[in-house]
């Protein structure tokens, strides 16, 4: 097999290490506001991204990450650059904020045309939005085999071999090439680039592309592009509808264990 | 919006999901508004199908209901191969597209409906909206509810194409009746599109089996814990808590995101969904992406200290106060006996 | 003036705090239990360049100097001071190589350092005391043999971090009996008569791995020596005073770091008579004095690091630095453990670590009353 091309798609979102608890809301757009927060790499990124670097021993010949964001964003490319990708585009474009799932597919799906590419690895569900809509989109446009919720993979003579966790089904599956792939969170951290990681990076090409790099109409990105607007957001609502239970504590475990045997749920039947 | 509402099916041993019910309804209300007809997919086996997912709709039958046998006859009606088909199921649904406009497209949860719902929106040119849990008419558009940013994100899709959206189990309908439909549906035999290389194939070797039912997904009291644990610590005081009561455990995203409960224990938007008869939530500040994970018949027990928590919104009965203080007394009185009870 | 780390150092920061809490932190119980150095680290410690930060880029390291060293000893002594503590005496061993070291020397021993495939250490300290080293009775004998020259080298050093662990060791010795007539050696595990002794029992800093190394009769060829016979004491106060002290100020950095966190978040969380701790002006007090002792330690100790690395002068701010930074983590362990009241003792709480391991702090690479000498003369017209 020919060495090609393993595009990762890096999704930049607030740091939870640094951010949490103060997530901004832009009210224009009523998107996150990701301007200014600290970001990092969406963490099921990660998981595609090292398993895009651990095939380099089998053939690949090349990792790019690709990453969509405010300029903010280059410490997030620049981080794939430490865990291993060769080279790294970050896609930052005015005209790209406030993009939905389906202009956010759109202006991956270009910049991944522009690169080029034997396969796409992305993560299946991103930790913010969370809406697992992304990589089945660019999927479509792409045109490209789907392979979902990989834990593990490799690759053989007749292409991808992955190990899935589909909808509360677990197997083997197997895709030619170009295949898109999309990975879950795995219960292992991941693994740290290390200091050889981030002085490795420093070599390493990084670009901005804007729109017009990667041949984005301005009708096609951003609002404009996304087909669903958010109208408004409500706040939880906080009206309380619990029933307080005072007292000490040994009150307190009276009230709870009476709630406990009055819906059966104890295992001796109280 | 205008033109049919269409309804994907899911089938659950042998007849349509809970579910179906809802989205039937939703359709249902949607359709009196564009005036087109209502049609669901099945995608599934032919013989019973018609008679068996009819009969998970409820009042609301369709006009319609397509039959294509997706899936099946791979590795089995319900095995991964029906997971992996999701484009094949857009394939099929696109090629009736001719016979009617479509203005929207109703699918559950699941990567067959995900991958059909972004393989539709993408070959239509409309919208995809995920993880909706109520359809709401404004008076003017249709509003879909996602939770977001800690809130209810209220998603309008203004374009002309149609609009594709996924369901959570459970979503609601909001601001407008849904009509009850008797009328038996013409039943339409759709063939399925043949595999392509543009579809993963279920590998050889060991048969994928399903997953051991989860004991979170199964269990009949639940214990979540959330970042108000703390540390270590305060999270193994919850999960002996939990195992003092004989409690799966459950977590929320943030605390799963600390290391404290492998991602098996998430709960919510992107985790599980449980409905247990009692959940008790500790720490848990209540978060909708959390909330959604939590069915609607559930008792909730929360214990949280700031009284402000939205959770107290959610919860049946609430302590307000330090977990440490209450959970072992709560687990010393169950292991002290009956008696003592 | 700017008081920023560049994004670089932010990677480096976030690439060693990964590494602390994925890979160092789930091995602290067991530490903790057995007292053993957690070999299986080693390999992806130096797949990371943790040993080769200071080594030169032409030599198999990383070049990046002393603050990036500060940023790693910092986050890992936030997870493990004893594991920081290892890996600053991994440094101490390689830097008076990489300072006093021939161009042979250098080839031959920095690259596999550098990778971790061998492990370092500075062996000065003997039992009549570690600051004063007239009181050094090891000895290096010349020796004229047929496979080529060499000195002799008999004696004991005590205190040794990493002594069992450290394939070459910087010895000092006395090659004459005169005062300052001290010379270096490089001595390599597998030379006939060098073996490790002892190894200590410590209060804390449990994992760390201490104890005594032994010469007998151990034949060191001269290719090995450090510089010239009677540079030694230069070499190894040298590297002792700079990366010995900024070593040390590091692992202290860590313990406050831990200490603030730990306090910082008990106090928001626990609850007495309805509120939580950190609304009692009593426990704000304490934070406060937690924040500023962390604060006025890593500025002293990041001053420090930037002037070594900007190849200025710096005896006597890293005198500062570690004076302050080790008995700011005495103050902050004890702080910590207050913060939590009874829970502080408790074996589940971090606090009685930070207790134990404090300690070690102060009498290493000098201890407080060493350090004040050298400051002393800052004072001094």
């Amino acid at each position: 097999m020919e060495p090609f091309t393993i595009i990762v798609l890096i999704k930049p979102v607030p740091d939870p290490r640094k951010s949490r608890g103060s997530v901004a809301i832009d009210p224009e757009r009523k998107t996150v506001r990701r301007q200014g927060v600290p970001l990092t790499i969406n963490l099921a990124d990660r998981y595609a991204l090292e398993a895009a670097v651990a095939l380099k021993a089998s053939g690949v010949g090349k990792v790019v990450a690709v990453a969509m964001g405010p300029p903010d964003a280059e410490g997030a490319a620049r981080e794939a650059l430490a865990i291993g990708a060769d080279e790294a585009y970050l896609l930052s474009d005015r005209l790209l904020a406030g993009s939905d799932a389906v202009a956010t597919a759109r202006a991956l799906a270009a910049a991944c045309r522009r690169v080029g590419f034997g396969a796409v690895f992305a993560g299946a569900e991103s930790s913010d939005a969370g809406t697992g809509l992304v990589g089945p989109t660019m999927a479509a446009l792409l045109g490209l085999p789907h392979v979902p919720h990989c834990r593990s993979i490799a690759l053989g003579d007749r292409g991808f071999e992955a190990e899935v966790r589909v909808d509360g089904r677990e197997g083997r599956v197997r895709a030619g090439l170009p295949a898109l792939v999309t990975f879950d969170r795995l219960d292992r951290p991941p693994k740290s680039p290390g200091f050889a990681g981030v002085v490795a990076a420093r070599s390493k090409p990084f670009t901005v592309w804007t729109a017009g790099d990667v041949a984005l109409r301005a009708d096609e990105a951003g609002m404009a592009g996304s087909p669903t607007v958010v109208r408004e957001v409500r706040p939880a609502s906080t009206a309380k509808r619990a029933v307080i239970i005072g007292g000490d504590p040994e009150e307190v475990a009276t009230r709870v264990l009476a709630v406990l045997a009055e819906k059966g749920v104890l295992s001796d039947g109280r | 919006m205008a033109g049919d509402i269409w309804v994907m099916v899911r089938m659950k041993d042998g007849k349509a999901d809970r579910a179906a019910r809802d989205a039937m309804a939703i359709a249902s209300a949607m359709a009196a508004r564009t005036g087109g007809q209502v049609a669901a997919w099945v995608f599934g086996p032919e013989g019973e199908a018609p008679a068996a997912a009819s009969e998970g709709f409820g009042g609301y039958a369709p006009d319609r209901l397509y039959v294509c046998p997706l899936g099946a006859g791979e590795d089995g009606p319900a095995g991964l191969g029906d997971a992996l088909s999701g484009r094949r199921a857009a394939v099929a649904m696109l090629a009736r597209t001719e016979v009617a406009e479509v203005g929207a497209v109703l699918v559950p949860e699941g990567q067959l409906a995900l991958d059909a719902a972004a393989g539709l929106a993408v070959a239509l040119g409309g919208a995809v909206v995920a993880h909706c849990r109520a359809v709401e008419w404004s008076g003017r558009e249709w509003l879909y509810l996602v939770p977001a940013f800690g809130g209810l994100a209220a998603i309008a899709c203004p374009g002309s194409g149609p609009q594709v959206i996924s369901l959570v189990a459970g979503a609601g309908l909001v601001g407008e009746p849904a009509e009850g439909r008797t009328k038996a549906p013409e039943v339409i035999a759709v063939q399925a599109p043949a595999p392509s290389d543009r579809d993963p194939v279920v590998a050889g070797g060991p048969s994928p089996v399903a997953l051991p039912s989860d004991a979170l997904e199964t269990a009949r009291l639940v214990v979540a814990g959330g970042m108000g644990a703390g540390d270590p610590s305060g999270w193994r005081l919850i999960s002996d808590f939990a195992a003092s009561l004989g409690a799966a455990l459950g977590a929320t995203r943030p605390a799963v995101d600390e290391g404290w409960a492998p991602a098996e224990a998430m709960i919510g938007q992107s985790g599980k969904r449980v409905e247990p008869e009692v959940l008790i939530s500790v720490g848990v500040s209540g978060d909708l992406q959390h909330l959604v994970g939590v069915g609607e018949g559930t008792t909730v027990i929360a214990v949280n200290s700031d009284p402000d928590a939205p959770i107290f919104g959610r919860a049946d009965h609430g302590v307000v106060g330090d977990f440490r203080r209450f959970l072992p007394a709560i687990s010393r009185r169950v292991k002290s006996g009956p008696a003592d009870g | 003036m700017d008081f920023q780390f560049t994004p670089e150092q932010e990677m480096l920061r976030t690439a060693a705090r990964e590494f602390a809490e994925n890979e160092v932190a789930p091995r602290v119980a067991e530490m903790e239990k057995t007292g053993r150095f957690p070999m299986e680290l080693i390999k992806p410690m130096g797949e990371a360049g943790f040993f080769g930060v200071t080594i030169p880029v032409e030599y198999g390291g990383l070049g990046l100097g002393y603050v990036a060293r500060l940023i790693l000893l910092e986050e890992i002594g936030r997870v493990s001071a004893a594991l920081a503590m290892a890996l600053q005496v991994f440094h101490l061993g390689v830097e008076p190589i990489v300072a006093f070291g021939s161009e042979e020397q250098k080839r031959r021993l920095l690259p596999p350092l550098a990778r971790g495939e061998r492990l370092a250490t500075v062996a000065v300290t003997e039992a009549g005391g570690g600051s004063d080293p007239s009181s050094t009775k090891t000895v290096a004998r010349f020796e004229q043999r047929s496979e080529g020259d060499g000195y002799v080298l008999d004696g004991r050093k005590v205190f040794i971090t990493n002594a069992h662990l450290a394939d070459v060791q910087v010895v000092l010795t006395k090659t004459k009996d005169e005062p300052k007539e001290f010379t270096a050696f490089i001595v390599e595990r597998g030379m006939a008569g060098f073996k490790p002794g002892r190894e200590e029992h410590k209060l804390g800093l449990l994992g760390c791995d201490t104890g005594e190394v032994i010469f007998e009769g151990c034949f060191v060829p001269v290719a090995n020596r450090l510089g010239n016979e009677g540079d030694g004491l230069k070499t190894a106060l040298k590297a002792i005073s700079e990366a010995g002290r900024s070593g040390m100020a590091g692992v202290s950095l860590g313990l406050l770091r831990a200490c603030v966190e730990t306090a910082g978040a008990y106090a928001a969380k626990r609850e007495v008579s309805g509120r939580p701790l950190n609304r009692y002006q009593g426990i704000q007090w304490k934070l406060a004095d937690l924040v500023t002792d962390r604060d006025a330690a890593t500025l002293l100790s990041y001053r420090a690091c930037w002037l070594k690395d900007q190849g200025k002068r710096c005896d006597v701010e890293m005198a500062t630095a570690k004076y302050f930074a080790s008995e700011a983590a005495i103050r902050a362990a004890k702080l910590a453990a207050e913060v939590l009241g009874g829970y502080g003792y408790m074996e589940e709480f971090a606090t009685q670590r930070y207790l134990r391991d404090r300690q070690l702090m102060i009498p290493s690479a000098g201890t407080s009353d060493v350090m004040r000498m050298v400051i002393a003369r800052a004072a001094t017209p």
